[in-house]
């Protein structure tokens, strides 16, 4: 049953980017109740809407919601600070990029999949670069010493030492400072899903994240702190589902940890751009916690058989096995803790003007259609698989061919 | 905001524009003084929903509302049922009787919760107050979730099946714009399925062992009755209509959870033995894994997320590892209040399990 009504249409989207992705448009049109059923949304998420010219649809909208913004964005040059840049310029903000200046802005590699060159050229007329060493506090201060923005966005600090500096630049200068955490801090719990408040775990990977949330909440900065779980797409530096898709490819079984039942909690990387973006000078969010993910968690074994089905390839032969009986050194033999791992996105989806677009049969078409198989093709993938040979050699007694 | 048809590109840019104009604050959910509504409750004698009708009416009641409660079939002496006298002296505003749906009024009510139709029969009281203005508020479940392996948790517009679901179809069929609720599994006081935790302490008490299907990670949905009623009664005057929500925690808790809290509660270890039910059911003849365990042998539970952005609810007794705990202690009271710790239980079928695991 699905509810409410809505009515479809081609119309392009408001920040039209000429991606085959529309912002849809359409889903404003229905009860502003964000929880829909994803199902009806994947089928439209590949409209191929033909791009008009951007300056006729800058000009004809009102105000955009960044319009006059000026937006500042640590790195930006890869995977989630590549899309949050494009996500922020098609809101019409002013983005300024810091980071070391191997990429400069217009840089081919800094397209989004799917985005027109002309799209492209525009939004970078409005998109600039500040040259610095980040981990450098005192090179990051002087090189942002006569700026002035009205937000930050750090998505790649790791240690408080790390962001520090931005948070209490921010602090001068009234910007809001929006920070990448992660939803790895939260405390491992019988309870799930993690909702924003859970107790964290102060011996967590991401323990500088803690410290770096704890001290956003003590200085008086208006900040706000998104904790992703997984995420996912296009682009990505971490093989997640690029793990699935290189033995998918070749045919081979996929080796689970434990008994295949753990969820886990992924989110596209455009749902993520989205969401952070939705936040930016948005008082709703102002000393906020977010967890940002897709509504729905997937079992491991649920993951390869979706990206099976993202291939068009069929049901995956799936092994399980205790990793405990295996000894790997220092490899990494599956993507994910072998824990449940995922957290609900509601406080985000009631409080932000943010939906989940990307559910997984999309979420994972695009990255196998618009990164593996461009990767494959140049013979960009790892295929290591050392760690599926000694597990099937010890549960099957033979090695992978 | 509402939703209004789009005249073009630029029409449909322009609701964008409106349907996306930022919040001043989070929508907040004052409990507003609800006018005294009339409302009537058919309730189930099945004992996974029996007890909402008390707890409900409870509620209801508190909130100022005049309540007939309708209980289908049933004995007067079980449990919940037998607290509704003692309700109706608490307020003189309720009262409550036994019978069949033939016996229900459908005039003069504002609304009606039917917690017992499994059939177009069973709903026609409902359906008739419906055609009359009241509000219906329909008990579903949301075992009528169909099974997905690969995700969780069930969102409402995922695909269904069964009884319930014919129910839901026919009220909206007969112009009855109901509010559907899908619950799971409920716990409480005035229990009136007990077994879900009893299975747990009776063979943590007696020095059992506690035979556990699977892997002991499975998410299961255990939600206070309280909570129950608190969300059903939140509906109430909201001008929903042609509405599913997902009557559940906020969260779900594993198998294993569930055991360590029990453990908690008694104050002594459990000796856990884990099979598979689907090799016992190659070795056992007859064996029915639903006789064995309380909970479907995977994960089970729904998110409520719209009925906190639409009402405002929170699973205020149940929404947290500490207050599950807490509520699975308050079982346990009950439990030996009740004496259930003498009780004389079988455990043939356990045994049964036991030789082939």
């Amino acid at each position: 049953m699905f509810r409410p009504a809505f009515v479809p249409t081609t119309a392009p989207s408001v920040r039209n980017s000429g991606t085959s992705l529309s912002r849809s448009s359409f889903l404003s049109l229905r009860n502003p109740a964000k929880f829909c059923n994803q199902a009806i949304r994947s089928s439209r998420l590949h409209v191929h809407t033909a791009p008009l010219k951007s300056s006729t649809v800058v000009s004809a909208v009102a105000a955009q919601p960044l319009t006059g913004k000026r937006v500042l964005v640590i790195g930006g040059t890869r995977f989630s600070g590549l899309y949050l840049v494009h996500e922020l310029a098609n809101r019409g903000a002013n983005v300024v990029v810091l980071n070391r200046g191997s990429k400069p802005v217009g840089d081919p590699s800094l397209k989004v999949p799917g985005e027109t060159d002309e799209h492209f050229k525009e939004r970078n007329d409005r998109t600039t670069q500040i040259v610095a060493d980040r981990t450098d506090a005192e090179a990051l201060t002087s090189a942002l010493a006569s700026e002035k923005f009205d937000v930050i966005f750090d998505n790649n600090g790791r240690e408080l030492s790390d962001s520090k500096p931005l948070a209490d630049l921010a602090k001068k200068m009234d910007a809001h400072f929006v920070y990448m955490s992660s939803a790895g801090v939260y405390l491992k719990a019988p309870v799930m899903p993690h909702i924003e408040g859970d107790e964290v775990d102060p011996n967590c990977r991401h323990k500088g994240k803690l410290n770096t949330e704890d001290y956003l909440r003590e200085t008086d900065v208006t900040y706000t702190a998104i904790r992703p779980t997984y995420i996912y797409g296009a682009g990505n530096y971490n093989p997640l589902d690029q793990w699935f898709f290189e033995r998918l490819d070749k045919g081979m079984p996929i080796c689970v940890p434990g008994h295949g039942a753990h969820l886990t909690g992924l989110g596209h990387v455009r749902d993520l751009a989205a969401a952070m973006a939705a936040c930016a000078c948005n008082p709703v969010s102002f000393g906020q916690v977010y967890n940002v993910q897709d509504r729905r968690a997937v079992t491991f074994d649920g993951v390869a058989r979706l990206c099976a089905k993202a291939m068009g390839k069929p049901e995956p032969e799936i092994i399980h096995y205790n990793p405990k009986d295996m000894d790997f050194g220092k490899k990494k033999a599956f993507p994910f803790r072998p824990q449940h791992f995922f957290c609900s996105p509601n406080k985000a989806l009631r409080e932000l003007d943010w939906e989940v677009e990307y559910d997984l049969m999309a979420g994972l078409k695009d990255a196998y259609e618009n990164d593996f198989l461009l990767k494959k093709e140049r013979g960009g993938l790892k295929n290591d698989f050392t760690t599926d040979d000694i597990i099937l050699s010890t549960v099957k007694g033979a090695s992978v061919v | 905001m509402t939703a209004f048809a789009p005249s073009g590109f630029l029409g449909s840019s322009l609701l964008h524009q409106h349907a996306r104009l930022p919040r001043t604050s989070p929508i907040r959910h004052t409990r507003s003084p609800v006018m005294s509504a009339n409302v009537l409750i058919v309730n189930t004698k099945g004992a996974g929903h029996g007890f909402i009708g008390l707890h409900l009416a409870r509620k209801l009641l508190q909130e100022g509302n005049t309540v007939d409660l309708l209980q289908v079939g049933g004995d007067p002496s079980f449990g919940p049922f037998a607290k509704y006298p003692s309700l109706a002296s608490e307020f003189a505003s309720f009262s409550f009787s036994f019978g069949s749906v033939a016996d229900a009024k459908h005039e003069g009510y504002d609304a009606v919760y039917d917690n017992n139709a499994k059939s177009a029969d069973d709903a026609a009281p409902a359906i008739a107050a419906g055609k009359n203005g009241a509000e219906v508020f329909y008990v579903a479940s949301a075992g009528a979730y169909s099974y997905d392996p690969n995700t969780a948790p069930h969102l409402v517009g995922d695909p269904l099946k069964g009884a319930t679901v014919d129910v839901e179809n026919l009220f909206r069929d007969q112009g009855v714009s109901s509010v559907n609720f899908r619950p799971i599994y409920i716990i409480g006081e005035d229990c009136s399925k007990r077994g879900y935790l009893d299975y747990f302490f009776d063979r943590i008490v007696r020095d059992r062992p506690l035979l556990l299907p699977g892997n002991g990670s499975e998410l299961t949905s255990l939600t206070d009755v309280r909570d129950i009623a608190s969300m059903l009664a939140a509906a109430l005057g909201k001008g929903m209509k042609n509405e599913t929500l997902n009557l559940v925690n906020s969260r779900a808790v594993t198998f294993d959870g569930v055991v360590k809290m029990c453990e908690d509660a008694i104050g002594k270890k459990a000796n856990v033995v884990r099979y598979d039910p689907d090799e016992i059911k190659k070795k056992l003849e007859g064996f029915v894994p639903k006789k064995a365990f309380p909970f479907r042998p995977r994960h089970f539970f729904a998110d409520p997320g719209e009925a906190t952005e639409k009402l405002g609810w929170t699973a205020e007794f149940s929404g947290s590892a500490d207050k599950l705990a807490a509520a699975i202690k308050a079982s346990y009271e009950d439990y030996l209040s009740l004496g259930l710790d003498k009780k004389d239980v079988k455990f043939s079928l356990d045994d049964d399990i036991l030789k082939h695991v």
